[in-house]
C-alpha cells in the first residue's frame, strides 16, 4: 500500500468514526423528525456554512464543471454566474421560508404546500418530484466515488471499483440511519477543509508548473480550435441566451432540491441563512477557480474520453502520491456527505407527504418510517449505479433539475401570496413537467433545446422554457378557475 | 376569510415582547428568540411587524446588480483587458462572486434589526 492509499484510509475510515460519534452531539434523542432529521433546528453559522458547502457544492460539481468546461469552453463556466445569483435567492426567498418553517414545524417544502393550500394532490406532486429529482442526484455521487476507487487501483479497484463502493456506502447508509443529519454536518467540516485544502494546492500549482495563466489560456485556445468539432474560450453570440438561461433556471432551482431545504431548515435563525447568503459565495469562487482546472487540463494535453476523470488525472500528473490520496479522500468524502443528506431529504419526502400527509401535531413513528427510508433510498441508489449504465444516472439528474425547478411556482410563489389557486398550480407543474421532460428528450438528453418562434432560433435552458408554459399555466387556469376557499394554514405573521 | 383576532392584546405582547428581545438576544445571538419561543403557533397578531423582520427593505433593491452584472453575456464576453493572464470574461465573473458576496453583507447590515447583535 503506497502512502497516498494509507492516507485515503486513514481519512475515509475516521469520517465514518465522526459520523457514528455524531449521534453524540447536542444532547440529541433522535425521538422526533426534527432531531434526527433537522439536526434539532439548533446549527449556528459556522456549522451551517459546512453543513451547506457541503451539501450544495458536491463532489460531482467539483468534477463535473471543471470536466464541463474541458469538454465545451466557456459555455461551461456557466456555473460561476449561477452559483453566485442563488444567493441573492437564498439570502429572500429562504430566510421567509425558514422562517415560516420554524413556526408550523415543517420539514420538507411539500409540508409547506399542503398547509398553504390545503391541498393533497399539490402536496404529493411537489414531494414526488422532489424524491425523483434528489434518487440521481445520489446515484451520481456514488458514480464519483466509484471513478476514485477505481482510479486509485488495488483492492480498491476489484470489481471496477464496485466492492469499496458497497463497503463505504454501506458504512454512510449505517451512520445517516443512527446519526441522521448530525452525522454529514460533522463530517463536513473534514470534507470542506479537504476540499480547500485540494482545491488551492491545484489552482496555485498546477497553472504555475504550466507557466502561468497567460500560458494556459494560449494553449488552451491552440489545443481547443485544433480539435475536430473546435471548442472557443469565448462565447458565440448565439450561446448567449443559453449561457444565461442555464444560469438563472440552476439558480432558481438550486434551492427547492430536497438536501438544500433539509440543510436550510437545520439552521438555527433565519439570521443564519442570511449570513450564510454572504459567505457561501467563497465557495463558489472555489468553484470558479476549480472550472478554470478545466482549461489547464486542455492545456496540459490531457486526453481522456471520460472528461469526469480531468480532475483526478491532473492531481496525478502534478503532485506527489501521499497529496494524490488526500485528493481522493476529499472527492469521497465530498460526495458521502451530500448523498447522507440527499437520502435524508428524500426519506423526509416519503415518510412526512407521500406515505402520511402533513399535519402540524407530527405523527408518532414517524421518525422511524424515515430512518428505514433513508436506508431504503441509499440501497436503491446503490443498486442503480450498480447495475444500470451511468449514462441514465446523469439523463435522470439532467431530467430532474428541470423537474424541480416546476414546483418553483408553487413553493415560492406560495410564501408571498395566498391567491394562486392549487389546481391552478397542480396544472402548471403538470404541463411544466412534461414539457421539460419531452424537450430533453426530442434533444437527446441535452439541456439545450432550439425553441422556434417567429421565424427565430432560440436556443436556451429547457427547464427555463418549461417554467415558463408552467406559469402561463397557472395564470391562465387561475383566471378561470378564480374563486376559491383555501384552507390556508399559515398566518401573514408566519412569514416574517 | 379568517376571523378577526384580538389584536389589540396580542400586540401589546409583542411590544413588551420586543423591548426585553434586545436584551435575550445578546445572550443566545439572537434569531429564533424572536417569536420563535413565546407564541404558540397562530395566536400572534396580524398587523404588528413582527419582531425578526427585516427593516429598511429599499436596501433590497441593490439585490438586482448581481443579476444584471451576470446574466447579460455580452457585457463581459470580451478576452481584453486580461487581468494575471486571466482573460476579462473569466476575471469578471469571479469579481462578481466577491461583489454580490460584498452586496449581501451590505444589505444584511443595513437591514438588521438590532445593529447590536
Amino acid at each position: 500500500m503506497s502512502n497516498g492509499d494509507l492516507i485515503f484510509v486513514l481519512l475515509v475510515a475516521g469520517v465514518t468514526l465522526l459520523g457514528f460519534v455524531a449521534a453524540r452531539w447536542g444532547h440529541s434523542t433522535m425521538r422526533t423528525l426534527d432531531e434526527w432529521a433537522l439536526g434539532g433546528r439548533r446549527f449556528g453559522t459556522l456549522v451551517s456554512w459546512f453543513l451547506l458547502g457541503g451539501d450544495l457544492y458536491t463532489a460531482y460539481t467539483f468534477i463535473a464543471v471543471p470536466a464541463l468546461v474541458y469538454g465545451v469552453g466557456a459555455l461551461g463556466f456557466f456555473a460561476v454566474p449561477y452559483a453566485t445569483i442563488a444567493y441573492p435567492i437564498v439570502f429572500l426567498i429562504m430566510t421567509r421560508f425558514w422562517t415560516v418553517a420554524k413556526r408550523r414545524g415543517y420539514v420538507t417544502a411539500a409540508d409547506f404546500v399542503r398547509d398553504r393550500y390545503g391541498n393533497r394532490s399539490l402536496e404529493i406532486a411537489v414531494a414526488a418530484t422532489g424524491i425523483l429529482a434528489a434518487a440521481p442526484y445520489i446515484a451520481l455521487q456514488l458514480v464519483g466515488m466509484k471513478t476514485v476507487f477505481y482510479e486509485l487501483g488495488g483492492v480498491f479497484a476489484l470489481g471496477g471499483g464496485a466492492f469499496a463502493l458497497v463497503a463505504a456506502f454501506a458504512l454512510l447508509a449505517a451512520y445517516t440511519y443512527t446519526s441522521g443529519l448530525r452525522a454529514p454536518a460533522l463530517i463536513a467540516f473534514v470534507k470542506d477543509a479537504l476540499i480547500y485544502i485540494t482545491v488551492i494546492a491545484a489552482i496555485v500549482v498546477i497553472p504555475a508548473k504550466l507557466g502561468g495563466f497567460a500560458h494556459v489560456f494560449a494553449a488552451a485556445h491552440t489545443a481547443f480550435a485544433a480539435r475536430t468539432k473546435p471548442v472557443a474560450l469565448l462565447l458565440g453570440p448565439q450561446q448567449f441566451f443559453l449561457y444565461a438561461s442555464w444560469a438563472l433556471g440552476s439558480s432558481l432551482s438550486l434551492f427547492i432540491y430536497p438536501h438544500s431545504i433539509t440543510s436550510v431548515l437545520s439552521a438555527k435563525s433565519a439570521d443564519v441563512i442570511r449570513r450564510n447568503s454572504v459567505l457561501l459565495p467563497i465557495y463558489s469562487l472555489l468553484l470558479g477557480l476549480l472550472a478554470l482546472l478545466g482549461v489547464c487540463a486542455v492545456a496540459a494535453g490531457i486526453t481522456t474520453s471520460n472528461s469526469n476523470l480531468v480532475v483526478p488525472m491532473l492531481l496525478v500528473t502534478y503532485f506527489p502520491n501521499w497529496f494524490v490520496g488526500v485528493g481522493f479522500a476529499a472527492i469521497v468524502i465530498g460526495a458521502l456527505v451530500p448523498a447522507a443528506i440527499m437520502a435524508i431529504g428524500a426519506a423526509n419526502l416519503f415518510a412526512s407527504n407521500l406515505f402520511s400527509e402533513f399535519t402540524p401535531s407530527r405523527p408518532a413513528g414517524e421518525v422511524s418510517v424515515a430512518k428505514w427510508l433513508c436506508l431504503a433510498v441509499c440501497a436503491f441508489a446503490l443498486l442503480f449505479v450498480l447495475f444500470a449504465n451511468v449514462r441514465y444516472a446523469i439523463y435522470f439528474q439532467l431530467l430532474g433539475g428541470g423537474w424541480m425547478l416546476q414546483t418553483f411556482p408553487a413553493f415560492v410563489f406560495g410564501l408571498y401570496s395566498r391567491r394562486l389557486h392549487p389546481k391552478a398550480l397542480l396544472l402548471g407543474w403538470l404541463v411544466g413537467m412534461m414539457a421539460t421532460t419531452w424537450m430533453a428528450i426530442s434533444a437527446g438528453f441535452t439541456p439545450a433545446f432550439a425553441l422556434h418562434l417567429f421565424g427565430m432560433t432560440l436556443v436556451g435552458f429547457n427547464a427555463l422554457y418549461a417554467l415558463i408554459l408552467n406559469l402561463l399555466t397557472v395564470a391562465l387556469a387561475g383566471a378561470v378557475l378564480r374563486t376559491q376557499h383555501v384552507a390556508d394554514g399559515t398566518l401573514p405573521a408566519d412569514y416574517a | 376569510m379568517r376571523p378577526p383576532r384580538a389584536l389589540a392584546l396580542h400586540s401589546r405582547r409583542f411590544a413588551g415582547d420586543r423591548s426585553r428581545n434586545i436584551y435575550r438576544s445578546l445572550n443566545d445571538g439572537g434569531g429564533p428568540s424572536h417569536g420563535a419561543r413565546g407564541w404558540p403557533a397562530g395566536v400572534h397578531g396580524r398587523s404588528e411587524n413582527p419582531p425578526s423582520g427585516m427593516k429598511h427593505r429599499a436596501w433590497y433593491l441593490l439585490l438586482v446588480f448581481p443579476f444584471i452584472g451576470l446574466l447579460w453575456p455580452a457585457l463581459y464576453n470580451r478576452a481584453s483587458p486580461a487581468l494575471l493572464g486571466l482573460p476579462f470574461f473569466y476575471w469578471y465573473q469571479l469579481a462578481w462572486v466577491i461583489l454580490t458576496s460584498l452586496i449581501l453583507g451590505a444589505v444584511y447590515l443595513l437591514c438588521r434589526e438590532h445593529p447590536d447583535v
